[in-house]
């Protein structure tokens, strides 16, 4: 055990002495980090490019007592030619610029949605794209449960639930429903894209405001028109024709404080970005760390010293014990550098200290040994595999891009059956997911333990067929 | 006398890529004494270092066994390595390392610690004379002060048996000269069994109590240096400087003939300037069994031809001559 922690030891001495390794294992992921968070996080110019974002509309909304739904107006003002859409608005687009401002943007432009309805809902369980069990469908929480599932997987940024009262609740008709109550739109976001899911938020916010607006219009013309001639004369009224106008943002802007924004974060979008950004950069640069470590291997049969070890009353598994807790807990300590330095990054972005891996330390801890064994067996697998550490060097940044484009490592995530095959979406996940202050990461700590002891077995079993040491 | 080291038809056949093999070492036997300076001597890719890998614990045999100090490789491999101490042919060391913590590191693969590994580090560093640079990183030394932390990890330990390999290859005159009086250092003062492989037949020859002759994976020849000439019946070459005197073939024949033990009698003209030769004297060359006791005679005759001798030159039967005359090539082909 004495001559495992001497070479564990001298594993980690060498490695932590060693400039250019330091250097990627700490420098780079931090630099890129906060050149991320410089760049989304408010300190730069914040012109961030965002486009087709998608959303998933859920319209549970029923006609109201003046014969419609103003869910229907969300629907038509996000999803082109959608059953909404028979509400016309074509004086009153959305986000219509001054013509001698910028060009003009429009909802459509922005962003990318669908009417998410029990089919569609129904299909993507089918597809396997979702793990669906515990709901079954024919009712409104299927639809709800799968869309904020969708969510969750990435596949949307945001899904808005409206309720089946939504119109009912809002509507004011004398004599019918003389009163407004108080209802909401549930938006659920996206934690890893922060800033598409604060404009999804902002468009809901947008058209909730005009709606109340409208509506608030249309009751003091309601009393108006009655005051005036008589409760008759509001049968004689095209509703959609005489108050369409009013649902546009164009219109006043009256706040409405009835909805519901969940997934937000407490710190804001660059914290959730400097967890996204971060937790995809540890994984993405731990692999490499780990790689490197284990291919130091060959180096060292290159430079002599594993064959000085090997002579030496040392068995071999001890030699290569050593090797691999040295990588193992190197992996550790950059994990837990980077994931203080973010903390540091976020905190003065934010102007105060703010954790922000979420508070669950043990789980967190839990993770990073997971995550460490993980990308320690994955680099003893790939030193196995390779005859050099030429070949390594060449072969080690090829995996790791493919699993950090699998994994989700570069702001993008691909369907969660692709993302299942790499360690880095796992991981990420889960720092996230603690992040979120979610504490449901077993399945991905069981999933990296399986993939780390698998590829560890399997990587010393080949290493010991394969590596020679004279 | 005690064997530190045995071999029972120690061989390694090596797997090539394209699947064909290549037997690297062929069933060698060796027995080497303890406390003596044990040189295996043979041309490169001879099977030198194959055989001391095996003999090491680095390499396992393809077939037989090395017993160390009794103990075997194969079946003792902690025990038998806790005797050895190996100096590698390239330099094994950590670049990023000091020389005190490269000691130290190796010194704990040996199970020392504490006060006996502080000192014999100290020790050692003393022996090899890089007390005063112990703290500095390795790959700050020059070629030479590397070459002799190598061979200090070897000895750290105080092991009974050294394996050295090649250890003067790539260093100056100095550090060469300084090694190989360590290695005699080791058997006189500590008694250290010393095995020693070499390409150079004038380390051999000066290092060596026994040495052996390997080639092409073969121990060809075992012994003395003084039994390994006899065994293969060497003569002695005498050189006889005339300056630029004309030599008749007539009296090459009349010291074939009348002289004993004269084999070959040649002669070698004087070149004009400017020719690629050494020579500027004709040289009289005789190869004779006992040349100093022919020596006499064939004064004697050349007297009597009128040929004045400048000079004469005595050379004796190396190990180089025996392995040319074993093998039909020369040891640095």
């Amino acid at each position: 055990m004495r001559k495992i922690l001497t070479i564990a030891w001298k594993e980690i001495y060498t490695t932590f002495t060693d400039r250019n390794l330091v250097l990627i294992m700490v420098a780079s992921p931090l630099v890129l980090s906060t050149i991320v968070a410089l760049a989304f996080g408010g300190l730069g110019s914040g012109d961030v490019p965002i486009a087709d974002i998608p959303i998933a509309v859920v319209n549970h909304d029923q006609p109201g007592p003046l014969g419609f739904s103003y869910g229907s107006i969300f629907v038509s003002l996000l999803v082109p030619g959608s059953s909404g859409s028979e509400i016309e608005l074509p004086a009153c687009q959305l986000f219509e610029q001054d013509q001698s401002g910028p060009a003009a943007v429009t909802l459509f432009d922005l962003t990318e949605a669908v009417e998410f309805d029990e089919s569609m809902a129904s299909s993507l369980v089918a597809s396997g794209e979702l793990d669906f069990q515990h709901l079954v469908p024919g009712n409104q929480a299927y639809v709800e449960g799968v869309a904020k599932a969708a969510v969750e997987r990435g596949i949307y940024t945001a899904a808005l639930i409206i309720p089946e009262d939504f119109t009912q609740r809002i509507s004011y008709l004398p004599m019918v429903h003389p009163v407004l109550e108080q209802t909401g739109i549930t938006v659920y976001a996206n934690r890893g894209s922060p800033i598409a899911s604060e404009v999804v938020r902002s468009i809901a916010e947008g058209i909730t405001n005009q709606i109340a607006a409208g509506n608030i219009a249309m009751a003091s013309s309601f009393e108006e028109l009655q005051a005036s001639f008589g409760p008759a004369s509001l049968g004689q009224v095209d509703f959609e024709s005489a108050f369409g106008c009013a649902f546009s943002p164009a219109g006043n802007t009256v706040g409405l404080d009835s909805q519901t924004i969940e997934g937000s974060s407490d710190g804001g979008a660059t914290q959730g970005i400097l967890v996204f950004v971060g937790s995809a950069q540890a994984m993405f640069f731990a692999l490499f760390t780990a790689q490197f470590g284990v291919l130091g291997l060959h180096n060292e049969r290159r430079q002599g010293t594993l064959q000085r070890m090997v002579v030496s009353p040392t068995p071999r598994s001890a030699i290569l014990a050593g090797n691999l807790g040295g990588v193992f807990l190197t992996v550790v300590f950059q994990l837990l550098v980077l994931i203080l330095a973010l903390t540091l990054v976020g905190s003065l972005l934010q102007g105060r200290f703010d954790f922000i891996w979420g508070d669950n330390l043990p789980l967190l801890a839990g993770l990073l040994l997971s995550v460490a064994l993980a990308v320690s067996g994955f680099g003893i697998l790939l030193a196995a595999i390779v005859r050099s550490p030429e070949q390594g060097n060449i072969l080690a940044p090829i995996t790791n891009m493919a699993l950090g484009v699998l994994g989700g490592a570069f702001g993008f995530t691909l369907p969660r059956i692709a993302g299942a095959f790499s360690l880095v979406y796992w991981g990420r996940e889960a720092f996230q997911k603690l992040a979120e202050g979610d504490t449901d990461i077993g399945l991905n700590l069981l999933v990296l333990l399986i993939q780390g002891a698998l590829m560890y077995l399997l990587g010393v079993w080949l290493f010991n067929r394969r590596f020679e040491v004279a | 006398m005690q064997s530190m080291v045995q071999t029972h038809d120690l061989a390694k056949t090596f797997r090539r890529p394209d699947g064909s093999e290549v037997q690297a070492v062929k069933g060698i036997e060796l027995e080497i004494h303890k406390g003596e300076i044990f040189s295996l001597l043979g041309p490169n890719g001879a099977g030198k270092t194959t055989t001391i890998s095996m003999i090491s614990g680095l390499l396992e045999p393809t077939r037989g066994d090395a017993l160390i100090g009794g103990h075997s490789i194969s079946k003792q491999p902690l025990q038998a390595k806790r005797l050895i101490g190996v100096v590698p042919q390239e330099i094994a060391l950590y670049p990023s390392l000091n020389a005190r913590q490269n000691l130290e590191f190796f010194g704990k693969m040996y199970d020392l610690g504490g006060s006996v590994l502080s000192s014999r580090v100290d020790e050692v560093l003393s022996f090899i004379e890089l007390t005063d640079r112990q703290k500095d990183k390795v790959d700050t030394f020059s070629g030479g002060m590397k070459r002799r932390l190598n061979v200090g990890v070897g000895l750290l330990h105080r092991p009974e048996l050294v394996f050295m390999d090649e250890p003067t290859v790539g260093i100056d005159p100095q550090s060469r000269r300084r090694i190989l009086d360590t290695v005699k250092q080791l058997r006189d003062e500590q008694g250290m069994t010393v095995l020693y492989t070499t390409h150079l037949m004038e380390e051999a020859q000066e290092l060596s109590d026994r040495v052996g002759i390997i080639d092409h994976g073969e121990v060809i020849a075992l012994g003395t240096q003084g039994e390994l000439i006899q065994r293969v019946g060497e003569e002695d070459q005498l050189a006889f400087t005339v300056g630029d005197q004309a030599v008749a073939p007539e009296l090459l024949q009349q010291i074939r003939d009348e002289v004993q033990g004269v084999t070959r009698a040649s002669y070698d003209p004087p070149r004009p300037e400017g020719e690629s030769s050494t020579n500027t004297s004709g040289l009289i060359v005789i190869h004779a069994k006992r040349g100093r006791k022919a020596l006499p005679d064939i004064i004697q005759i050349t007297n009597r031809a009128g040929i004045e001798i400048q000079s004469v030159e005595v050379r004796e039967p190396d190990l180089e001559a025996v392995f040319l005359n074993l093998t039909g090539r020369a040891l640095r082909d």
